[in-house]
């Protein structure tokens, strides 16, 4: 037990190490990128390094691209992609450039300018792509016609009234972490507002204070809202879901993004609440100058005193070590905003859901290893067809069919869906295990029980299951831990689990290691304590059965 | 199939399985359970006794089989012969009215056979009805009341231990009991293969250890009433070549068609006639259904 926490303790100090250092090489790159002499000559920058002159430079290169998004096109149509990555948020697209895995990125010009306000992003830059082609219009969508048509009533009222001016200034315009939520009285007397949203998503949508959701299309949305009379409740999820979830009628309207004629023909959009531009964001070149004709690169005053800045300072130090960054990162991810409060109940949601599930899958697992043990080849059969079946499956893909097409267009809570969904693997899991386990069991020794008067059901019960349940123990418990890991992908079906709530504060303080460092040692200290809990629990098990009841004394 | 009177069918099996205790020949204790458990799981939950009555009565049994040092062991610490004796003690526990033993000493150490047939012998002093499979035949001798002996799927001589073992009726019986190996020839024309047959017998006394001089005489006797005598005036005979190993005993028996006619007595050829005089100790004759045995002992 020791050595295990020996092994724990070595690897959450040796990892962030490793990563420190790596970043303190980054780091070093850039800067001698930065300040390089004209006569000084790079050779490590002869792979996928070149000196663009305009956006036209990037045809034909790697981009990195938010899957689901309409830049999946653009980028073979405009740039002739010859390689595409996706990913499921800003943060990782843009870190793909830093990291060289693609030349540039393709995204919204508000967004790629927040991204670039942060210190990490020094050795990147946006091109602008003056195309009037790429122009995109920004709408929320739905399939309910009364909805659109209510939207588009608010949204020529509030244009004519100035609002949604006033809107894009807070958050288009300036520096969005900064700007303040203005108080919106909800009264919900007409119900509530469900929306689907990406939280991964700023300015438009992103986590602020202790989580709350915040920014462009979040003030617009509560409006919204407050003018049908409803109160608003917003699920967040990957940018990939939020068309499933709104076509499956779980969310009323799903937050602004492109409207396209492709989209057109599964929704329905408003009318545009704003029009975007599209940028490239690419890695900066040893000349800061612009060439000619080369599109500005967009600066964007950052208030003094912001979290931003006071980060790039705390990265300036870089000499200050390995405890500095640490307590920086710290400070950074889980301090402000109270951000630890969304990892703690993105852990609370992990552990229901593993726990539930476990229960749930355990009782299952009991039922279906009698069906498997059916004297009825056609009994045995359907229960092994199952295992077979429920096994075979990916568990996203089997959760996802069970949210989107089971459950698709009823109101049951995504968490019991998600418990469902586990408790179904985890009951052919156990089932088979217990099934295995009692295989094992020599038959002789229930031929002898039989013998000695025990009914078929009094031999298992006394021979065969108790032997049974101490072989299956430990695959059992593995079953229980590999379960809790599993959970990371609930973020699938709109579940803010602590994966989820890693990603979104990724997406806020654009720090794209610190965050997964974190939740995994969270994930290895609550696998370890599950661990040993339940060694002791066997080691209880057995103790107990070895003791038995025994009152016979020396 | 009865018992007590009452025929046995699904519906009572368990409850007369409660009466009929049963040793397994690979023990069949409870591998999850020490030796106590093993031996009052079935009293408490199945007679409904209360654990002291029946830890105690268990701690008796124990000490009948001398295992109540080993109360608290499990079944991997124990010995096979340990192992027999608490599956016996078991048994005991559900105070059967009879124990069936299958092949009890079966997979034991034979120097721990001992330890398990002492405790069957005790058993069978106190009257309780045992049926036990077994191939230890001095013990079965020694302790049985009456013998089945079983073969062609089902009982093919059965009597008193006296009867069975010092005086069986039937041939397979005999060859069990007497630990008669054979050697079997058929002879079907005069010009039948005699060195293959020679071959034979000594082939069959070689692998039986039989010792050279019975090996010789064994031979002789074959080779001059075969070739010399029976085939020449019969034309085919059936020759059987075995001894005894618990009597020591050598036989040649050949077995010819006709009428009633001892070919030896009647044989042309005097050599032959003299030498097998000479070399067998004992010559019968019989005739029975059609056809003439010879039988020659050594």
């Amino acid at each position: 037990m020791k050595k295990g926490i020996a092994v724990v303790l070595l690897c959450l100090v040796a990892v962030p190490a490793l990563l420190w250092g790596c970043s303190q090489a980054q780091a070093e790159m850039a800067r001698s990128e930065d300040f390089i002499g004209g006569d000084k000559v790079f050779t490590n920058q002869s792979d996928n390094y070149f000196e663009p002159a305009t956006y036209e430079d990037f045809k034909g290169k790697r981009f990195s691209i938010l899957t689901g998004s309409l830049f999946d096109g653009v980028a073979d149509r405009i740039f002739n992609a010859s390689e595409k990555l996706y990913f499921n948020n800003t943060i990782e697209e843009i870190e793909a450039v830093k990291l060289g895995k693609v030349d540039a990125a393709l995204m919204d010009d508000v967004i790629a300018t927040l991204s670039l306000q942060e210190g990490q992003y020094d050795g990147l830059q946006a091109l602008t792509v003056p195309l009037a082609e790429l122009d995109f219009e920004y709408g929320v969508f739905s399939v309910r016609q009364d909805i659109i048509e209510q939207y588009n009533e608010f949204l020529a009222q509030i244009k004519a009234d100035g609002t949604l001016k006033e809107i894009q200034e807070r958050w288009l315009k300036s520096y969005a972490f900064e700007a303040v939520m203005p108080e919106i009285l909800l009264t919900g007397e007409n119900g509530t507002l469900t929306v689907a949203i990406m939280a991964t998503y700023p300015p438009f949508t992103f986590a602020g204070e202790s989580g709350e959701f915040s920014g462009f299309d979040v003030e617009q949305l509560r409006r919204f809202a407050a003018w049908l009379g409803k109160d608003i409740r917003f699920v967040d999820m990957d940018f990939g879901a939020m068309m499933g979830y709104v076509a499956s009628g779980k969310a009323d309207i799903g937050g602004s993004v492109y409207i396209t004629n492709e989209r057109k023909e599964s929704f329905l959009f408003s009318d545009p609440d704003y029009v975007s531009k599209t940028v490239l964001v690419v890695r900066k070149h040893k000349q800061e100058t612009p060439a000619p004709g080369q599109q500005g690169i967009i600066t964007l005053k950052i208030p003094a005193g912001s979290d931003a800045a006071s980060v790039d300072a705390a990265r300036d130090k870089t000499g200050a070590g390995f405890i500095e960054w640490i307590k920086s990162a710290i400070h950074r991810n889980l301090i402000t905003e109270n951000r630890w409060k969304m990892i703690l109940d993105g852990l609370g949601v992990t552990m229901t859901i593993s726990l539930l599930a476990q229960v749930l899958g355990t009782m299952l697992g009991g039922v279906l290893c009698f069906v498997l043990m059916h004297k009825s080849r056609f009994i045995s059969g359907l229960g092994r067809f199952y295992c077979n079946l429920i096994r075979g499956l990916p568990l996203v893909v089997l959760l996802m069919i069970s949210y989107y097409i089971i459950f698709g267009k009823t109101d049951v809570p995504s968490m019991l869906i998600a418990v469902c969904a586990f408790a179904l693997v985890e009951g052919a899991g156990v089932a088979s295990n217990l099934k295995g386990a009692i295989d094992t069991v020599d038959t002789v020794e229930i031929e002898a029980a039989r013998s000695l008067g025990f009914t078929a059901f009094g031999a298992f019960q006394k021979v065969t299951l108790p032997q049974a349940v101490k072989r299956a123990l430990p695959a059992y418990c593995a079953g229980f831990i590999e379960l809790v890991k599993a959970t990371a992908i609930v973020g699938y079906i709109a579940i803010q689990d602590m994966t989820r709530a890693g990603d979104i504060i990724r997406s806020r303080t654009y720090d794209a290691f610190f965050p997964l460092l974190f939740v995994a040692a969270i994930y290895l200290i609550v696998t370890s304590i599950c661990v040993y809990l339940f060694k002791k629990l066997v080691r209880m098990i057995n103790k107990e059965m070895r003791l038995g009841k025994c009152i016979l004394t020396a | 199939m009865y018992f007590n009177g009452v025929k046995i069918n699904r519906k009572n099996i368990d409850e007369i399985r409660r009466k009929m205790g049963m040793v397994f020949q690979s023990f069949g204790l409870f591998s999850h359970l020490d030796v106590i458990e093993n031996l009052c799981a079935g009293p408490i939950k199945l007679l409904g006794k209360s654990r002291t009555e029946a830890e105690g009565k268990a701690m008796d049994l124990l000490r009948i089989v001398g295992l109540s040092e080993r109360a608290r062991h499990f079944p991997h610490q124990l010995s096979g012969g340990q192992k027999q004796r608490v599956a016996i003690a078991r048994c005991l526990a559900m105070e059967p009215e009879v124990i069936l033993f299958d092949e009890p000493t079966s997979a034991l150490d034979p120097t721990m056979v001992g330890e398990v047939t002492a405790v069957i012998r005790g058993l069978s002093k106190t009257g309780l009805t045992m049926l036990i499979v077994t191939h230890e035949m001095s013990f079965a001798q020694e302790i049985s009341s009456r013998v089945f002996y079983m073969d062609e799927r089902g009982i093919y001589e059965q009597g008193t231990p006296a009867g069975i073992f010092e005086n069986p009726q039937k041939s397979k019986t005999q060859a069990f009991i007497y630990r008669i190996r054979s050697f079997h020839y058929k002879v079907e024309s005069r010009d039948f293969d005699y060195a293959a047959m020679l071959a034979g017998i000594d082939n069959f006394c070689f692998s039986h250890a039989v010792a050279d001089k019975s090996a010789k005489k064994l031979r002789l006797i074959a080779e001059e009433l075969v070739i010399n005598i029976v085939v020449p005036r019969f034309g085919v005979c059936d020759l059987s070549v075995s001894f005894s190993e618990r009597l020591s005993r050598y036989e040649v028996i050949v077995t010819y068609p006709g009428n009633s006619e001892d070919a030896l007595a009647t044989a042309a050829d005097d050599l032959a006639r003299v030498m097998i005089h000479n070399t067998a100790g004992e010559i019968v004759h019989t005739f029975v259904n059609g056809a003439n045995t010879l039988r020659l002992t050594l």
